[in-house]
């Protein structure tokens, strides 16, 4: 069953399109991550849901019921915001039980789940302090408990972790998959952090210019994006000119190999993709279907856990591999020439322009 | 990122919510209280005044009667030397408690305040018991055979204005000096610049904005004061007298003239604030605070000098205050003082005129409590709604700034003596016109406040279920405390020290300490109008107390 149905949202302002033809099926329990650059419209679709902004048409319905329509404080969503938005001049616990008052439910009550909350989000030793005795971190978890503990019928999260340093951010992102799955709670997240999203989501979903390029599992998203747009946003990617003619494929003046592009007709603007992880430099032997590049080196910086190799093709093109640690490629220079080589299999063809189709 | 497109049918369907209704009431206040007695004061002026046809034969007479022009040019003398006479006290101080290490400098910034807060015609009739004919000064320096020159007419007026409004273009260029980022004047030095070139091409430029606003705000208030030339002018007309005195004199008829006149001083306010806003959009030095200027220690006889000059100035600024006090303890006989100190003229005002001070704290408080409400709400829509209203509300504020106080009470008596809305010589007229003109004050404050104040704080109500009414009083309010009480406190300061639009409204029962003095002292009764002036700064000052209290950026709230 879908949770949050999404139909044929659009909003502007003034002449600006800042959303269009959003449609959307979220199933219940699933944790929905909408991930975009800043002004992709991700922000303003999630602020549609909670009812800060009136969309132009479209509908949305949360558990079969239509909710576009209605005031934003009758909504029962339940939201997380990228400050926190902390009531500074209340309590911890005043905080929490808020919603609850507002809901008119029973002092013991409230007593009794904002107590519960208090434990999930591990703040209970902090339930009488104020806000500015907290620290970021803390002040999210009392956003987030607050926002969980009215039971909402889905839960909406905007940048939340983004005003905090990188390690909380990794540790808080884990707290919060797994209230999220142990509570089993419906989870509209915005980010514009890739990884956060990869790492947390059941559908990512990618946004950009107001419009949803794909909506699939972080797995797919990565290895079968829908178009160029999604290749280039999620993960590091390579694209480089594929020219096409009669005699066959070419990448930098050097023919290919590319069963893919047999269809394509000569003359037709295409990039060939390759993400930095599939290339390896100056391999020993070379298996059947592989691609090979001549390139010279830029630059290659070591990083710990791997090496990042920067390399221009005799087109003139930048590309970059990244490796294990060798001591082979630490020891190449700038200038030296090296053979690039990567299986056939692994390059996806997009036409040509930002958004471009997917070809292979 | 401006205009919220709605679907108009998705508008139909909802009940109008909370802010519409509060915007249709807060526009329909302001268009009564504000907009209609003073397009009232405008019509006015558009009829001739004997014959009563429509025409501009009224401005013909003001620009053409030598009666008006006198008054006219006086006027602009008066408004551009004040102008300048503050600037020349008030930049000099500015820049040498910025950039010196001065003591006390927070006696001079307070003293510079409680100039700003205290009765405006204070200083003129202290002046008088000093300086005056009868002076303490002058006839002192009679018995040494030596003649102070006059204090009345244009001279002494310009006095006043600039002793009384230097502290405007004092604070704001204080605080502009103190936030221009050092590096600039260490550039211009490292460039070559001697100090006094580096004052002038660097410095002096980069704080041209905060001194030419507070250089409009002296010109706008010197042009529209009344209570000074009418007590030190002896003969000397301005438009503001001589408004009064003719609308005083058409008591009968139809104000015509006295209105034409307000309608040239508005026009000459609203001329100089867009000559100063055209001036002003082409510069705009916004700065990182990266290098914050330092103060120098100076050589004993420099620091001599500088601190000299500097308790010099707002000692003199002050002097009207402290006469004032003195006086008030003064034993008298009547009106004449019998020497030595005494509480007679306390005894007296209790005794002959309490409803006055009774009068002026209830109607303070009163319109107080109107602009504490109305200002929470007004700053709310200002801030948060992103309508062609919200803006236009933001525009209308300004106005009651540039509207003179004769000139709305004029409006007011125009627009309210027709029953069943005769409200002239009631206490409500006095207590609404007080309101419409210090709602700017309170609006300000609480505006500034709540730009503070992250939207996603009340959106996180809204979104837990609060309405949005109820969003308001139990997240914004509570959150808005600190600037609703402040600009409570301002506008209670500027409230009850009202007298242009006040002395055209009061009756006998409605009479108001800043009108009774105005009245002693025209009578020549310096004792009594020095208590009630005292009572009048005690409650001045103890606000200006409480705000230094609350307020952190202190003295810099006051302008």
């Amino acid at each position: 069953m879908a949770a949050v149905e999404i139909s044929n949202i659009r909003k502007s302002y003034g002449d600006v399109l800042a959303l269009s033809g959003i449609n959307i099926s979220i199933p219940s329990g699933s944790f929905f991550t909408l991930l975009g650059p800043s002004g992709c419209g991700k922000t303003t679709l999630l602020r549609t849901i909670a009812g800060f902004h009136q969309q132009d048409s479209g509908g949305i319905s949360v558990e079969d019921q239509a909710i576009e329509h209605m005031p934003a404080h009758k909504r029962d969503v339940g939201m997380v915001f990228q400050d926190y938005a902390v009531f500074p001049h209340i309590s911890v616990y005043d905080n929490i039980a808020f919603g609850l008052k507002q809901r008119k439910i029973a002092k013991s009550e409230i007593a009794a789940r904002v107590g519960k909350i208090l434990d999930v989000v591990q703040l209970t030793p902090y339930a009488a302090r104020m806000p500015h005795e907290l620290s970021g971190g803390q002040q999210q978890r009392v956003g987030l408990a607050r926002a969980l503990v009215i039971n909402p019928k889905v839960l909406l999260m905007d940048e939340p972790l983004s005003n905090l340093d990188a390690k909380l951010r990794v540790d808080l992102r884990r707290e919060i998959r797994s209230i999220q799955q142990s509570m089993n709670m419906t989870t509209v997240y915005v980010t514009h952090d890739q990884e956060e999203a990869l790492a947390m989501s059941d559908i990512v979903c990618v946004m950009f210019g107001g419009i949803i390029q794909q909506a699939a599992a972080p797995w797919e998203v990565y290895n079968n994006p829908s178009n160029r747009f999604v290749a280039s946003f999620v993960g590091a990617n390579n694209f480089l000119g594929l020219s096409l003619s009669g005699a066959g494929a070419s990448i930098a003046g050097l023919a290919v190999n590319l069963p893919q592009a047999a269809s394509l007709k000569a003359g037709e603007t295409v990039v060939a993709a390759i993400r930095p992880e599939f290339i390896s430099i100056n391999p020993e032997s070379i298996a059947p279907d592989t691609v090979t590049l001549k390139a010279k080196i830029r630059q290659v910086s070591f990083t710990g856990r791997e090496l990042t190799v920067a390399a221009v093709l005799p087109s003139g093109e930048e590309i970059e591999a990244i490796t294990a640690p060798s001591e082979s490629v630490l020891a190449l220079h700038t200038n030296d020439e090296v053979t690039l080589a990567f299986p056939a299999s692994k390059v996806q063809l997009f036409a040509d322009g930002v958004t471009g189709a997917r070809l292979s | 990122m401006t205009i919220l497109a709605m679907s108009p049918l998705a508008g139909k369907l909802r009940m109008p919510g909370f802010w519409t209704v509060v915007t249709v009431l807060a526009v329909l206040l302001l268009a009564v209280f504000l907009i209609l007695p003073i397009l009232n004061v405008f019509a006015i002026s558009f009829f001739d005044a004997k014959s009563g046809e429509l025409g501009i034969s009224n401005y013909i007479q003001v620009f053409s009667r030598r009666y008006y022009t006198t008054a006219l040019w006086n006027t602009l003398m008066i408004g551009v030397l004040g102008m300048l006479g503050a600037c020349l006290i008030g930049v000099p101080l500015a820049f040498c408690t910025s950039r010196y290490r001065i003591r006390g400098r927070a006696v001079i910034a307070t003293f510079a305040v409680l100039v700003l807060c205290a009765p405006p015609f204070i200083g003129a009739y202290a002046w008088i018991m000093l300086f005056g004919s009868n002076g303490a000064v002058t006839n002192f320096l009679e018995q040494f055979g030596v003649n102070v020159p006059t204090i009345y007419g244009i001279p002494g007026i310009v006095l006043v204005f600039s002793l009384k409004f230097f502290p405007y273009i004092y604070l704001m260029t204080e605080n502009a000096l103190n936030t221009i980022n050092k590096s600039f004047e260490d550039a211009a030095e490292n460039l070559g610049c001697t100090a006094f070139e580096r004052f002038m091409k660097v410095t002096l430029p980069l704080v041209f904005p905060a001194v030419s606003t507070g250089a409009i705000i002296c010109f706008v208030l010197s042009i529209a004061d009344f209570g000074t030339p009418a007590i030190l002018g002896q003969g000397v007309r301005t438009l503001s007298t001589i408004a009064y005195s003719q609308y005083t004199s058409e008591m009968a008829g139809t104000p015509t003239m006295a209105v034409t006149i307000s309608m040239v001083m508005i026009a000459i306010s609203m001329g100089a604030l867009l000559l100063q806003r055209r001036i002003l959009a082409k510069r705009r030095y916004a700065g990182a605070m990266t290098n914050r200027p330092v103060k120098k220690s100076m050589s004993p006889s420099k620091s001599m000098l500088v601190h000299g000059f500097c308790y010099f100035v707002v000692f003199i600024a002050m002097l009207p205050s402290f006469t004032v006090v003195y006086t008030s303890f003064l034993a008298t006989n009547g009106p004449v003082f019998t020497g030595g100190f005494g509480l007679d003229s306390y005894a007296r005002i209790l005794r002959d005129s309490p409803a006055a001070i009774t009068n002026s704290f209830l109607f303070a408080l009163a319109a107080v409590v109107l602009i504490a409400i109305v200002s929470g709400l007004l700053s709310f829509i200002v801030v948060r709604r992103d309508n062609l209203v919200a803006g236009s509300l933001d525009l209308l504020l300004m106005v009651p700034y540039l509207i003179p106080g004769i000139v709305m009470a004029i409006g007011y008596v125009a627009t309210f003596r027709h029953p069943p809305f005769d409200i002239t010589g009631t206490a409500l007229i006095i207590v609404l016109i007080v309101f419409i003109r210090r709602l700017p004050y309170g609006v300000r404050s609480t505006t500034s406040i709540l730009r503070q104040i992250k939207p996603s704080i009340e959106e996180a109500a809204v979104n837990l279920g609060a309405s949005p009414a109820k969003t308001f009083t139990s997240v914004t309010v509570p959150l808005m405390m600190p600037g609703l009480i402040i600009g409570s406190l301002m506008s209670f300061i500027t409230a009850i020290n009202e007298l242009s639009s006040t002395l055209i409204l009061y009756t006998s029962k409605t009479i108001t300490m800043p009108v009774l003095i105005y009245i002693q002292v025209i009578d020549g009764e310096f004792g009594t109008a020095a208590a009630l002036s005292t009572v009048l700064l005690l409650s001045t000052g103890l606000c200006v107390f409480a705000v230094f209290r609350m307020s952190e950026s202190k003295e810099s709230a006051f302008v």
